[in-house]
Parts: structure tokens; C-alpha cells; sequence
């Protein structure tokens, strides 16, 4: 039954295979069960055997190894019972068929010697002998049979006729082989068996990998359902700024709040239209193809776009745009994100407006102011009293120092917004600084201040505006002489710095004092526009703290830089490092100015 | 001719047109017209014939630039010397106004005294050209 159910179990539903099999499996490995099985089919056999005694003619020749026969089956069977115990090691079943093997003999020494019908049921321990693993069972086996049927000889020798022996030696001749082929029947099978048993397993353990992927992949996707949620509440979160995603081709898949809110388009009517189809976006490419090539190769475009709403009012929006990639990191879409810069633009432009008219307000008053004090010095009819002269100087003084103030701001606001451009051209800056020196000498003779200029005597070039320039320089030489005590030191120095070859060459202007210093933590803010050193307030020193956040946007217009080292109470030295240009060829439109002192002196 | 050369002068404010006067009369030169806006300066102009053009940058009606251009677009008058003035410090302006046609662009606040010495000069350049 088990087998037959295991031959057909393979075309049957999982689970019943599943179950035949391991019922099959039962069955044939040597478990106690079916040893106590087959021992109860030998024990059943034996007493049907004692029913023939019943037959006349058929009697117990010798009681006693009747009655041991009939005593080692019934140990047999009850040892095959308590074989089943956990305890008990499985080889130890062989035991049994031994003991029946022994049974069988003393029933035929003791019902007619070899000639017995009862030989026939050595057949069946024999069997289970087969079916235990290993030859073991078979090589203890063979000996035992032949003791078994030696038994009968040993009560009655003159049973020994002529033939018998060959029943001797053929018996358990056959018995052997059977138990041979029912052995290497049984191996067979277990090997089967445990094909199978171990084809299950790895079908278990695939079933188990499948459902664990099958958890896995579902975590997943609900972990992607939950940051696609995020996200999209996150985009959607952004009400000031217009993010509009699309594929490929530009056709619109996101449409944020923003975007509906900024544009005045509602997401379904967006959602599904190409980007191009929008008002004015012609002004953020010529050719939306184009555009997108380029945004594709590498760095995120930002561009300006005049957008008119439904009510006809123009809004001007910045717009960065960035391609999107998909996981392999190709290029599936882009982003649009916009912001409304219309208010800011509107402010900047009304604020240029405002700068410019309290520039033009400003100065044309100080144009009179210092024109007419002019006038008045100059009047050769009726010159000033030394006393007069010295009011008018005053005047003339703060009239000027108005007029700086008023520039200051103006460049101020002009950086501010971006709209400083440096016109290049050549500048030797001998003449530069020549002239700084020249324009602070008064004040540092008047304050006591030694003041210096040490210059290497070659020229030195650089591309850029000389107004500018010299600016820079002034504000920070005139800052070195305020700074400066009584009695303190000033050196300009003009040099090159080309350790990093010719095409890295620089210009080094450096303003050294012997001032009251900056304090380390100032350091950082000193070019910060209104800044002013806590040094410098304490020794009252006048300024607005312009000077040097303008002096700074002068150097980086000119691609340079400006450094700073400073000591409290020993003094500060800015460098102002600039990109050497090229010297000019012979005959060139800028010359060299004759005849420049390498040293000035002031005081 | 003998009062010298003929300067017309353009401003909206009337100190710096006084202040422009005084140096045109130190260069040796007489005022011809001395006008508040760049309208009357071009009818000033088109009505004299001066020697030269003191003009403001920021003017109401039309600007300096303006009347420049429209000084140097007509050849009756295009030999007119022009003196820009300007509150405006930028290179681009000063450009905008060389590029008008402008013999010279000078700063605001100036000093008289330059001021004369530059309009010497331009008056001169006129007589020897």
C-alpha cells in the first residue's frame, strides 16, 4: 500500500504527496513500528503453524525445543514492542529476526527434524534480516540460519539420509541469495527514499526563499508607496516655488501647488501637456531640444523667464532646471523649478532708481558747494584773511569728505546689485601706487607718520581699471596712516610672485602699519559693508566702514584677492594680491613712467 | 566776432550754471544763451550757432546725450565743440557720452578753475582746426 501510494504520489497535490511520502518513508527505514509489525505477521505465522499439530501425523517429535521455540517468539515479539522505546538504537531491530531464525530452528528439531514443513517460514525473518541496512545484519545472519538448520542434526543425527544434505547446503544457499536481493532491493529504495527526502528539502527551502523574497519585495514596495506619499506631500507642501516635473519629451507629470498657484493652471490641465506649450517658454530656450541637450550633459541651467498670467500681469521667474535620472542614472525627465522674482526685480530696480537719484541730488549741491569755495579762495580782488582761508578750508574739507561718503555708497550699491564691471586695460601700477603715496602724504606728515614705499624695478602689469585700482590702494594706505599713532610707520610695498610659473604670476601690493591693530575674531568681518574694528571705535578713528568691503569687491573684480594679518597694539598689514597681465608688447599704448622713486618719503 | 568765442550753457540747476559761467568768462569766452533744460539748449544751439556746448548729462525734456547727437546729426551746426558734465562716475557713461559725440566728458563736482582751463583748450582746438 505505502509504496503503491508512493509511486502515484508524485502525479497527486503537494500535500498529499507530502504526507505518502513521509508515510513511505516510515515504512522502509527501520523504525520500531514496522519491525513490531513484521515480527507480529512472524508471530502470527508461528501460531498458525502450531495449528497444523492438529493435522494427524504431524506431532511433536521433542517437546522441549517445541516449547523453547514457542518461548524465543514470544520474546521476539515482545522485544519487537519495546524496541520502540526512543531509547533504543535502531540496529539493534536485527535482533529480532535472529531470535525468530533460532525460533524456527528449535520448531523444526522438535516437529521432524530437516525434513519439516515449517523450514518454509525462515523465509520471512530472513526478509527482515534483508531489509535492515548494511550487509551486517546479513553476515550474522548466514550463520546463524545455518545453525538453524543444523538444529535438527544435533537432536537426531540419523535423520541424516541420503539428500538431506544437499537440503542443507542449498537452504541457506537460497535463503542468502533472497536475503541478498531483498537487501540490495531495500538499499535501492532507501537511496530513493533519500533522493526524495532531500529533493523535498531543497524544495522546502526554495518554497521558504520565495516567501521570504515575496515579504521582502512586498516591505519594499510598501516603503516606495510610503516615500512616494512623502514626497509628493513634500512637493506639494512647496506653495512659493513652482516645481514642474516632465519626461523626456517634456510632456508635464508633476504640477505642483506652486506651479498651479505661480502660473494660475490648474494641475489636470497641465498634467499630460508639453512644458513648451506654456507662455513665453520660448524665452528660456530656442529650441526646447536644444536646451534640454544641454541640461542633460552636466550642470543645472538657470535661466529667466517673463511668464503673462490669465489677467495679463508679467511675472518674471528664475528657473533652474535639472534633468532627472532614473536608477541606472540615465536621463528619463527634468525639473523645472521656478521662483517669482518679479517683487525682488521691482525692488531692485527701485532701489537703483532711488541710488541714483540721491547720488545726483547729492552731488550737485556738493558741486556748487565746492565750486563756489573755489571761487572765493581764488578771488584775487579780494583775497581771504588767514582766518577766513582757514574757515573755507574747513569747509572744502568736509564738503569733500561728504563727496567720498556719497561715492562709497554709490559703488556700494553698485556691487550690491551686481552691476560693477571693471572696463579692462592695461595698468602699471608703479603709477598706481605712486600716486597713492603722493595723495596721503599730507595727512601722514600732518599726523607724524613715516610712510614708505619700497617697489621692485620692474614694472609690474595688471588688466583692469585704473580708477579702481588706485582706489583700492588709496583706501587702504589712507586706512594704515588713520590707524596709525604718532610716531608710527607706514610701508607700501609693490612686488610679483610667479613661484607658481609665469601663467600664475602675481601682483602683491602690500600696506604695512605699526597701528593699533584688529582684534583675531574681527578678522572675519572686517570687509563686511558698516563693519567697523572694535579698535577703531575705541580710538575714536572716523569712518563708516565702507573702505574695506569696497577695497575687497575692487580685488575680486579683478580676480584677486585681499589678505589680512594682524596683531593688536603691533599693527596690521593687508596684501592686495592680483593676476599679473602680460607685459605689453614694444610700442605698446601703455608705457612705463620715467623716472618713478622706488622710495618716497612722507613726514 | 569780437567778443570771442560763444559758449551756451545747459543745467537744471541755476548755481552750477552760475558756476559754469564764471569759468567760460575766465577761459575769455562769452555766454551766449544759459538755459535750464536740453530742449531750450538745442533750439539755443540750432538759434546761435556757438562755439562751443556745455551740457549737463540729467536734464528734463531732453538729455545732454540727446542734444549731442542731434548737435553732431546736423551739419549746419556739427562742428560745434560739446562738453559733457555729468554727476555720473561709471565708464559705461563716460563711454555713452564719448559715443554721443562728445569732445570731452568732465565730472561733477569740477573745479572752476579746471573747468576754464579745459574750455581754453577746446576753444582753442576749434580756432586752429
Amino acid at each position: 500500500m505505502a509504496i503503491a501510494e508512493a509511486v502515484r504520489s508524485p502525479r497527486g497535490m503537494a500535500a498529499n504527496r507530502s504526507d505518502s511520502v513521509s508515510s513511505f518513508v516510515r515504512h522502509f527505514a527501520s523504525d520500531p513500528n514496522s519491525v513490531l509489525e513484521r515480527q507480529l505477521c512472524m508471530a502470527s505465522t508461528y501460531l498458525v503453524s502450531q495449528l497444523l499439530f492438529l493435522i494427524p501425523g504431524a506431532s511433536a517429535i521433542y517437546l522441549k525445543p517445541v516449547l523453547a521455540a514457542g518461548a524465543l517468539m514470544v520474546a521476539a515479539t515482545v522485544g519487537a514492542y519495546f524496541l520502540r522505546a526512543p531509547a533504543v538504537p535502531l540496529r539493534v531491530a536485527m535482533v529480532i529476526p535472529l531470535v525468530d531464525i533460532l525460533s524456527v530452528g528449535l520448531l523444526r528439531a522438535g516437529t521432524g527434524g530437516v525434513g519439516s514443513i515449517f523450514t518454509f517460514m525462515l523465509v520471512l525473518p530472513v526478509i527482515s534480516l534483508g531489509v535492515e541496512p548494511g550487509r551486517l545484519p546479513m553476515v550474522i545472519g548466514g550463520p546463524v540460519t545455518i545453525a538453524a538448520l543444523l538444529l535438527p542434526v544435533a537432536y537426531d543425527p540419523a535423520q541424516v539420509g541420503v539428500g538431506q544434505w544437499s537440503r542443507i547446503i542449498f537452504g541457506p544457499i537460497i535463503l542468502g541469495l533472497t536475503c541478498l536481493s531483498v537487501n540490495e532491493l531495500a538499499r535501492r529504495l532507501r537511496s530513493r527514499v533519500h533522493a526524495v527526502q532531500r529533493l523535498r528539502r531543497e524544495q522546502e527551502r526554495l518554497l521558504a526563499e520565495a516567501r521570504d523574497h515575496a515579504d521582502a519585495s512586498a516591505a519594499a514596495s510598501a516603503l516606495l508607496r510610503e516615500s512616494t506619499n512623502e514626497l509628493v506631500s513634500v512637493i506639494d507642501a512647496v506653495t512659493e516655488q513652482a516645481i514642474v516635473g516632465t519626461d523626456r519629451t517634456g510632456r508635464v507629470d508633476v504640477f505642483n501647488t506652486g506651479a498651479q498657484k505661480m502660473l494660475g493652471v490648474a494641475a489636470h490641465d497641465a498634467i499630460g501637456r508639453s512644458i513648451a506649450r506654456f507662455d513665453g517658454f520660448d524665452e528660456l530656450t530656442d529650441s526646447l531640444q536644444t536646451f534640454l541637450t544641454e541640461v542633460r550633459s552636466g550642470a543645472p541651467q538657470v535661466r529667466d523667464w517673463t511668464y503673462t498670467t490669465r489677467d495679463g500681469s508679467e511675472l518674471s521667474i528664475k528657473v533652474a532646471v535639472t534633468a532627472r535620472r532614473d536608477a541606472a542614472g540615465d536621463v528619463d525627465g527634468f525639473l523645472f523649478v521656478g521662483t517669482d522674482v518679479t517683487a525682488d526685480r521691482e525692488q531692485a530696480r527701485m532701489k537703483d532708481q532711488f541710488v541714483n537719484l540721491i547720488s545726483h541730488e547729492l552731488r550737485t549741491p556738493l558741486s556748487s558747494i565746492l565750486g563756489y569755495l573755489e571761487l572765493l579762495e581764488d578771488d584775487e580782488e579780494t583775497p581771504l584773511t588767514a582766518e577766513q582761508a582757514q574757515y573755507v578750508g574747513t569747509i572744502e574739507r568736509n564738503a569733500n569728505r561728504l563727496l567720498r561718503l556719497v561715492s562709497d555708497l554709490l559703488f556700494t550699491a553698485q556691487v550690491e546689485s551686481g552691476r560693477f564691471q571693471v572696463q579692462e586695460q592695461l595698468v602699471e601700477l608703479h603709477s598706481v601706487v605712486a600716486a597713492s603715496i603722493e595723495s596721503a602724504g599730507p595727512v601722514a606728515a600732518a599726523r607724524g607718520v613715516t610712510l614708505r614705499l619700497a617697489a621692485c624695478d620692474d614694472p609690474v602689469f595688471v588688466s583692469g581699471d585704473p580708477m579702481r585700482l588706485g582706489q583700492a590702494v588709496d583706501n587702504l594706505v589712507s586706512n594704515a596712516v588713520k590707524f596709525t599713532p604718532a610716531g608710527g610707520r607706514v610701508a607700501v610695498t609693490l612686488g610679483t610672485d610667479e613661484a607658481d610659473g609665469a601663467d600664475d604670476a602675481r601682483a602683491l601690493i602690500s600696506i604695512s602699519d605699526t597701528g593699533v591693530g584688529i582684534p583675531a575674531d574681527e578678522v572675519d568681518r572686517l570687509f563686511s559693508r558698516f563693519f567697523r574694528a572694535s579698535t577703531a571705535s575705541a580710538n575714536a578713528i572716523p569712518g563708516v566702514g565702507l573702505g574695506l568691503s569696497i577695497t575687497r569687491a575692487i580685488a575680486v573684480a579683478h580676480r584677486g584677492q585681499i589678505r589680512v594679518a594682524s596683531t593688536v597694539g603691533a599693527g596690521t598689514a593687508f596684501t592686495l594680491d592680483l593676476p599679473q597681465a602680460g607685459v605689453p608688447h614694444a610700442g605698446g599704448s601703455v608705457g612705463v613712467p620715467a623716472g618713478l622713486p622706488a622710495t618716497a618719503h612722507a613726514g | 566776432m569780437t567778443e570771442g568765442p560763444v559758449v551756451v550753457i545747459a543745467d537744471d540747476d541755476a548755481d552750477i550754471r552760475h558756476l559754469v559761467g564764471v569759468a567760460v568768462r575766465r577761459a575769455g569766452a562769452s555766454v551766449g544763451a544759459s538755459v535750464s533744460d536740453g530742449a531750450a539748449a538745442w533750439q539755443a544751439i540750432r538759434d546761435i550757432g556757438p562755439d562751443l556746448a556745455i551740457l549737463d548729462v540729467a536734464m528734463p525734456r531732453m538729455s545732454g546725450l540727446q542734444v549731442c547727437r542731434s548737435v553732431r546729426a546736423d551739419p549746419a551746426i556739427a562742428g560745434t565743440r560739446v562738453l559733457l558734465l555729468s554727476a555720473a562716475v561709471h565708464t559705461t557713461a563716460i563711454e555713452a557720452g564719448l559715443a554721443a559725440g562728445a569732445d570731452l566728458y568732465s565730472h561733477k563736482p569740477f573745479s572752476p578753475r579746471s573747468l576754464a582751463m579745459q574750455i581754453r583748450e577746446l576753444l582753442t582746438a576749434q580756432v586752429t582746426s
